[in-house]
C-alpha cells in the first residue's frame, strides 16, 4: 500500500517535470516558428504613378521599365499604376500613404500639386515628382534637364544640314520640352548664327499628325528634325524614311534626332538617326531610393542633368566615321565639356 | 513621290487628300448607318480597334492586306455587338456608342500591351516589318502629269478605294432600290414594315457596313500613313466624322467636300506653323509671335462655324437614334 503510494507520487512528480519540459519545448518551437516566418527586415516599398499608358513607347513606358529594373537590383517591392488622372492622383497617393509605402513617385509634371497636398498630411512616406522644375514643401522634384544634350544635338545638326534649316517637333509646349527646343537652337546658333530653326507642337500619341508636320518641314527644305513626341515619334521616322527613299542619293538626306530614350536603333530610319538626347531614368530612381533608404532624402528640386550622367546625348555608333565625321564628334564632345564646365549656361 | 512636290500648293493639296482619306472612309460608313436610323457615336472606338487590329495582324502575318482585312472584320464585329445591344436590346444608341468608345480604349491598350509582351518574350521588335505596311502607289502614266499627277495619282491604295466607294454609294443611294430602302429605314420604318422590309435586319447590316468602314479607316492610320500604333492614336477623328456627316446634311457629296475642307485646314495650319520660320516674308515673320495653339484650333473653329451655319434647317433622318419597334404608351 505504502509502496504503491510512493510509486504514484513519483509518477506524478515525473509527469509534472515532463509537462514543464514539454511546455518549455512548445514555447521554444513557437518562438522559432515566428522568427522563421518574420522576414529578416521590412521590405522597402516604392510606387510609381503614371498618367498615361505603360505601353506608350515613351515617357511612361520608360519610367515603368526603369523602376522595375531598379526594384530588381535593390530587391524592392514595386507597385506601378497607369492612367491616373491628376484628379484621381490624390486618392491613389493617399492609398499608398495608408499602406506605408516608403517612396511614391508621381511620373510627370501634372502630379506636382497632388503630391504636395498628400505629402503635407505627414506620415513616413516620401514623395517625389518627375519632370517638374518647381520646389514644393515635403517633396523632391526630379528635374530632367535635356537642354544640355539638346545643345549638343543642335551643334551636330548645324554641322549636318545642307540647307541651313532645322526643325523641332514637340508633343506639347511644357517647360521640359521647350527647354529642349531652346537648347537645340542655342547649340545650332553657336555654329551658325543665321541658321533657321522652325518649331511646331503636335501631340504625344498621334503619329499621323507628327508625320504630316514632319512632311511639311521637309517640303520647306528642313533637313534635320529634332523630335520630342514620345509615342508619335514613329510618324516622324516614317516621314524621314519616305523622304530619304525618294531622294535616293540625288539630294542630301534628311536626318532625325531621337529623344528621352535612345532611338538611334529604330528600325524605320536608324540609318538617318545620328543621335538621341537620352534620359537614364534608372540612375535617377536608384539614387532617389538610396537616399530614402539611408535617410538622406531632401525635399526640393533635384537637377538631373549632364553633370550626373542622367541626361546625355548619345551618338549613333553605326554612323560615326561616316555621317558623323571625326570633326563633328569633336565639336559635340567640346560642347559637352563646355556645358559641364559651366562655360555655356542655358536658360 | 509624296515629298518631291514642286510647289507648296501641290504639297498642300496632296496632304489634304491624305488627311481626308480616313475621314471620308469612316464618314461614308457612318452616313449609311445614320440614313437607316442608327447613330453610332462609337465610331472613334471602332477606328481605334481598326488601328490596333490592323497593326498586329499585319505585323504577325507580314501581309498588309491581312491587316486591312482583319481591321475591317474587327470593326464589323464590334459594330455587330453595338447593333445587337441597340437593335434587339433596345439600349439607348448614344449611351451604347459612348460605352463602345470606352471599351475600345481599354481593349486597344490591352491588345497593344499583350502584343508588346509577346514581342519582348520572343526578343522581337514591335515595329512593323517591311512589306507589312502599305506605301504610296503611283499610277503609271498619270503620276507624272503636272500638278494633278503627284496630287491625285500618287496616293495610298485606300484613297482610290474610298473614292470608288463614295461614287458607288452615291449611285446606290440615288438610283437603286437598295438606296431607297436605306433611306426609308431611317425616314419611315413603318412604311418599310408595310412593304415587308425587315427594319432591324436592315439597320443591322448598315451598322456592320459602318463598322467595316471605320475599321478600315483605322487601318489607314496605323499601317498606311504611319506604320505605327499609339494609345488613342485616332485623336478624336471619329468624333470629327460625326460632325462632318451633319455638316454634309446626310448626303455623300457634301460629306466628301466637308472632309476635304477639314483636311485642307489641318494641312494649312501645319504648313503655317512651318513657313512662319522658313519663309523670309514680313507677314510670316509676324506670325511667329502667334501661339501655336491658335493654328491647331483653326480647323476645329472653322468646322464648328460651318456646322452652325450649314446644318440649321436639316434635322436628319426622322427616325435617327430611335429604337424599333417604338414603345406604345
Amino acid at each position: 500500500m505504502i509502496g504503491s503510494n510512493v510509486e504514484r507520487q513519483m509518477t506524478q512528480a515525473a509527469f509534472r517535470r515532463h509537462r514543464r519540459e514539454a511546455l518549455l519545448l512548445a514555447v521554444a518551437a513557437l518562438i522559432a516558428l515566428v522568427a522563421a516566418v518574420r522576414p529578416a527586415r521590412a521590405t522597402f516599398k516604392v510606387a510609381l504613378i503614371c498618367s498615361g499608358s505603360f505601353t506608350d513607347g515613351g515617357w511612361n513606358q520608360q519610367g515603368r521599365a526603369a523602376i522595375v529594373r531598379v526594384g530588381r537590383q535593390l530587391h524592392l517591392h514595386v507597385s506601378a499604376v497607369e492612367h491616373v488622372s491628376p484628379v484621381r492622383a490624390v486618392n491613389v497617393m493617399r492609398d499608398y500613404l495608408m499602406e506605408h509605402y516608403n517612396l511614391v513617385i508621381g511620373h510627370g509634371y501634372e502630379f506636382l500639386m497632388p503630391a504636395a497636398e498628400i505629402a503635407a498630411e505627414g506620415g513616413s512616406t516620401k514623395f517625389a515628382v518627375c519632370g517638374a522644375d518647381q520646389a514644393q514643401p515635403h517633396i523632391a522634384t526630379l528635374a530632367f534637364d535635356l537642354a544640355g544634350p539638346s545643345y549638343q544635338l543642335g551643334v551636330l545638326a548645324a554641322l549636318l544640314t545642307k540647307s541651313g534649316k532645322l526643325g523641332f517637333i514637340g508633343g506639347q509646349a511644357i517647360p521640359s520640352v521647350v527647354a529642349c527646343y531652346r537648347g537645340f537652337v542655342a547649340g545650332a546658333r553657336s555654329i551658325n548664327p543665321r541658321i533657321t530653326v522652325a518649331q511646331a507642337y503636335t501631340s504625344w500619341d498621334q503619329p499621323a499628325l507628327s508625320r504630316s508636320q514632319a512632311e511639311a518641314f521637309i517640303q520647306q527644305g528642313i533637313d534635320v528634325i529634332y523630335q520630342n513626341v514620345d509615342a508619335a515619334s514613329r510618324g516622324v521616322f516614317e516621314a524621314v524614311r519616305r523622304a530619304d527613299e525618294s531622294r535616293a542619293g540625288q539630294q542630301s538626306p534628311v536626318y532625325v534626332f531621337g529623344s528621352n530614350r535612345n532611338q538611334n536603333n529604330n528600325t524605320t530610319c536608324g540609318a538617318f538617326t545620328p543621335a538621341s538626347a537620352v534620359i537614364h531614368m534608372g540612375l535617377a530612381f536608384r539614387r532617389l531610393v538610396r537616399a530614402v533608404q539611408r535617410g538622406n532624402f531632401k525635399p526640393g528640386v533635384v537637377p538631373e542633368n549632364m553633370a550626373d550622367g542622367v541626361c546625355v546625348a548619345v551618338l549613333n555608333p553605326r554612323l560615326e566615321g561616316t555621317v558623323i565625321t571625326a570633326a563633328m564628334q569633336r565639336a559635340v564632345a567640346h560642347a559637352a565639356e563646355r556645358l559641364r564646365n559651366g562655360k555655356i549656361r542655358l536658360r | 513621290m509624296s515629298l518631291g512636290h514642286e510647289s507648296l500648293a501641290e504639297f498642300l493639296c496632296w496632304q489634304t487628300l491624305s488627311a481626308a482619306t480616313p475621314l471620308m472612309l469612316a464618314g461614308i460608313g457612318e452616313l449609311v448607318g445614320e440614313l437607316t436610323g442608327v447613330i453610332d457615336i462609337g465610331i472613334e472606338g471602332l477606328m481605334l480597334i481598326g488601328c490596333i487590329v490592323a497593326y498586329t495582324a499585319a505585323a504577325a502575318t507580314g501581309q498588309a492586306w491581312m491587316g486591312l482585312g482583319a481591321a475591317a472584320a474587327a470593326g464589323m464585329a464590334s459594330a455587330a455587338l453595338f447593333a445587337g445591344v441597340v437593335l434587339w436590346g433596345r439600349a439607348d444608341q448614344i449611351v451604347a456608342g459612348a460605352a463602345l468608345n470606352l471599351l475600345a480604349l481599354g481593349l486597344s491598350a490591352t491588345l497593344w500591351s499583350l502584343y508588346q509582351n509577346h514581342c519582348a518574350n520572343l526578343g522581337l521588335s514591335t515595329h512593323l516589318p517591311r512589306g507589312a505596311g502599305y506605301d504610296l502607289v503611283a499610277v503609271p502614266g498619270l503620276s507624272h502629269l503636272p500638278f494633278i499627277g503627284p496630287v491625285l495619282f500618287d496616293q495610298y491604295t485606300l484613297f482610290y478605294a474610298t473614292l470608288l466607294l463614295a461614287v458607288g454609294i452615291w449611285w446606290v443611294l440615288r438610283f437603286t432600290r437598295l438606296g431607297l430602302m436605306i433611306r426609308a429605314l431611317g425616314e419611315s420604318p413603318e412604311t418599310c414594315v408595310a412593304c415587308g422590309i425587315p427594319v432591324r435586319l436592315g439597320r443591322f447590316l448598315a451598322a456592320l457596313f459602318a463598322g467595316g468602314c471605320a475599321g478600315a479607316a483605322g487601318a489607314f492610320l496605323s499601317i498606311m500613313r504611319t506604320k505605327a500604333f499609339a494609345f488613342d492614336m485616332t485623336g478624336g477623328q471619329g468624333f470629327m466624322v460625326l460632325a462632318l456627316v451633319i455638316f454634309g446634311r446626310w448626303a455623300i457629296g457634301p460629306l466628301v467636300l466637308g472632309c476635304l475642307f477639314f483636311g485642307a485646314l489641318n494641312s494649312l495650319q501645319q504648313i503655317l506653323q512651318t513657313t512662319r520660320y522658313t519663309l523670309a516674308d514680313p507677314w510670316m515673320h509676324a506670325l511667329r509671335s502667334v501661339p501655336f495653339e491658335f493654328f491647331q484650333m483653326l480647323p476645329y473653329v472653322a468646322a464648328l462655324a460651318a456646322l452652325a451655319l450649314l446644318s440649321r434647317r436639316h434635322p436628319g433622318p426622322r427616325a435617327l437614334g430611335q429604337p424599333w419597334p417604338q414603345e406604345v404608351a
